[in-house]
């Protein structure tokens, strides 16, 4: 049974239309990220999950039960807001146990769930002070507290890490981690960052004009996203795309491509198509950049074409070099070994794998 | 050395700016006397004896300082056949100020609450339209204010007045509140929502703790407004229950033979005294309120 279900969930403001058919349901312990660039919706649809906007038709349940009319506070939920939302009058202490206070919780036990999120968080220390003597993160970890403290069925976040600096941000992504796998409770939480989305997530919802493009778990939508604005929107640094058409010789399909004055032809006979292989169609080939490797990334996978390329890019982060080079009229990104030596207009070999491309209809964008 | 060699030039560079500067001191300071003047006149002539007065020169200090005049302005001056001074007409107006600013400042707070944190359908009108009764002019109001007040049987009457200010200030309370409330997020009243408070929880616990600077602002501008105003108290009250000013005005017009004009002036200042005080006493917040912008936290 899931704890949390949205049927056919549509909003608009006006006529414009910001939610349509909105399907999603997640279990007990699942931790749902809802990602999309901004105007897609998803702060709207978590606004309606907690009962903070109205839908304009479809519902949201919760335990099976439909909670469309239920106020916010009666929905047994939580939530984190980007700017913290901390009552600036209030001393940390007052603001965690507000909640409580009323809802006319015995002081015995509220001081008691206050004590126990104080730990949980480290925030002992701070409980006597006021919002504005924080810092941002210690802003971050009352907001928590504030949504811990009560034990809710289901936890809303809304992009709660986009104020913090970049370091604090990964420090406190993992403690949110950290939090749910020892707490096992249900998250849903928004964030405009695909890395966020990739690491927390069981579960990511990637979003786009309203609609859901794809509802699934992180590999999932890593290895095989269902559309082209999936594809490139997961995923850093992006995967590579590669117009070009399909053939079929001698009963194998290929993908054809114009590099430069000659013909290049992939084999896709590995290539699980959703449909069957229409030869003459426009297709657009997506492939990773960690499946394009050189000749120092020892394990190159099980399906490499070779090429030969000359470097138009490159750059070090120290761990492995991201080489760019111009390939079929676009760029192909591909992740060389830290210590391979290059050069700019330089040619060398380098490796296609093709055991994990995606190949997409140029025209509708789908998955084949 | 190359201190010394720039040296010369410096008088000529810095000249003007420290005329520039004199000038403006000086421009000022003959703003500053022209406004204290009258201030100034009104003290003097309270404190001199009325012969002193009549001989004297309207600037000159008085020769013998007298308190009497005040006393007598505040215990004993007559308006027509009455002597009993400015006192219970003074107290008057404090029955009335007081009510009225705490209800129309309560009242303007739940309004630009509501207007701001829970939007439904038509508010912005009802806000336009709130709007658009701060600039109607006092006189308009005067005759369907008096039938409503006689239908309801508060004419002449405290309680009549205070619910004519209150309603006349509504306009501007709920505009001050609202226009602040904007600048708090949203996101704070969302996150008590889900707390589990409800409308007044979050009024009472949440948003009246960010309030002080523009209750601040709202109290000083209803005050000098409701103290200062002479034509709904003119209009609406009669006999022992004027306000002060009212009676102000009915002792300077209805002196009979010699005009005390040391009385006069120790009456107005009394008069006046209230207003000055707020001024001085919460003039700073009230700067500081008007300035004040979004909420920190």
């Amino acid at each position: 049974m899931p704890v949390l279900e949205a049927k056919r969930l549509c909003k608009s403001f006006g006529s414009v239309e910001v939610l349509t058919d909105i399907d999603i349901a997640i279990d007990d312990g699942e931790f749902l990220v809802l990602v999309g660039p901004s105007g897609c919706g998803k702060s709207t649809l978590l606004n309606i999950i907690a009962g903070l906007e109205e839908e304009s038709s479809g519902d949201v349940l919760i335990d099976d039960r439909v909670v469309n009319l239920v106020a916010p506070k009666d929905r047994d939920i939580a939530m984190v807001f980007q700017s913290y939302a901390l009552y600036p009058t209030m001393t940390v202490a007052k603001n965690i146990t507000f909640g409580m206070q009323v809802r006319k919780v015995p002081k015995p036990e509220r001081e008691a769930a206050l004590a126990r999120v104080a730990k949980l968080l480290d925030i002992a220390h701070l409980l006597k002070r006021k919002p504005s003597q924080l810092s941002g993160g210690q802003r971050q970890r009352v907001a928590m507290g504030r949504a811990l403290v009560r034990k809710p069925r289901i936890f809303l976040f809304d992009e709660p890490l986009s104020n913090l600096d970049a370091k604090l941000r990964v420090q406190m992504r993992g403690e949110i981690k950290q939090l749910h796998q020892r707490l096992a409770t249900t998250i849903v939480y928004v964030t405009h960052d695909q890395t966020e989305a990739m690491s927390l997530a069981t579960k990511i919802a990637v979003m786009s004009g309203g609609r859901i493009a794809q509802l699934g778990p992180p590999q999932e939508l890593y290895d095989r996203p269902n559309c082209l604005f999936v594809a490139d929107f997961i995923g850093s640094p992006a995967m590579n795309f590669i117009e070009g058409t399909i053939a079929i010789r001698k009963g194998v399909p290929l993908f054809v491509a114009q590099h430069e004055t000659s013909e290049i032809a992939l084999p896709l006979d590995h290539y699980e198509f959703a449909k069957g292989a229409a030869e003459g169609r426009s297709v657009t080939l997506g492939v990773r950049p960690e499946y394009v490797t050189g000749a120092g990334t020892a394990n190159k996978g099980p399906r490499t074409i070779r090429f030969e390329l000359a470097p138009a890019i490159m750059e070090s982060n120290g761990f492995d070099q991201h080489v760019s080079f111009d390939f079929c009229g676009g760029r192909l990104a591909g992740r060389f070994a830290a210590r391979e030596t290059l050069a700019i207009g330089t040619p060398i070999d380098v490796h296609m794998d093709l055991s994990m491309i995606s190949l997409f209809d140029t025209e509708s964008e789908e998955r084949l | 050395m190359t201190e010394a060699a720039t040296e010369p030039q410096r008088p000529g560079r810095s000249m003007t700016p420290l005329v520039l500067r004199g000038l403006l001191f000086l421009i000022l300071g003959l703003f500053v006397l022209y406004y204290l003047f009258p201030l100034f006149v009104m003290i003097v002539t309270s404190l001199k004896p009325l012969a002193e007065i009549r001989q004297g020169s309207l600037l000159g200090l008085p020769q013998a300082v007298e308190f009497t005049h005040w006393e007598t302005a505040w215990n004993s001056t007559c308006m027509g056949v009455t002597c009993v001074g400015l006192k219970p007409y003074f107290l008057n107006s404090v029955k009335l100020v007081v009510p009225a600013v705490f209800i129309s400042t309560l009242l303007g707070a739940i309004n630009g609450y509501a207007l701001s944190k829970w939007r439904f359908r038509g508010s912005n009108i009802i806000f336009g339209l709130m709007l658009f009764g701060c600039f109607i002019p006092f006189q308009a109001v005067l005759l369907p204010m008096a039938i409503a007040l006689g239908r309801m049987g508060l004419a002449g009457g405290t309680t009549g007045l205070v619910l004519v200010h209150v309603v006349y200030g509504l306009g501007f309370t709920t505009l001050f509140f609202r226009n602040y409330y904007v600048s708090i997020p949203d996101e704070l009243v969302k996150a008590a929502k889900i707390d589990g408070a409800g409308f007044f929880t979050i009024f009472t616990h949440i948003i009246l703790p960010l309030s002080a600077p523009v209750i601040v602002v709202t109290v000083i501008w209803q005050f000098t407004n409701i103290w200062n105003d002479f034509l709904f108290g003119v209009s609406f009250s009669q006999g022992g229950g004027q306000p002060v000013t009212v009676a102000l005005n009915n002792i300077v017009n209805s002196t009979t033979g010699v005009k005390e004009y040391n009385v006069d002036m120790a009456a107005a200042i009394i008069a006046a005294a209230p207003t000055l005080l707020v001024y001085v006493v919460a003039g700073k917040y009230f700067i500081r309120g008007l300035t004040a912008g979004s909420v920190k936290g």
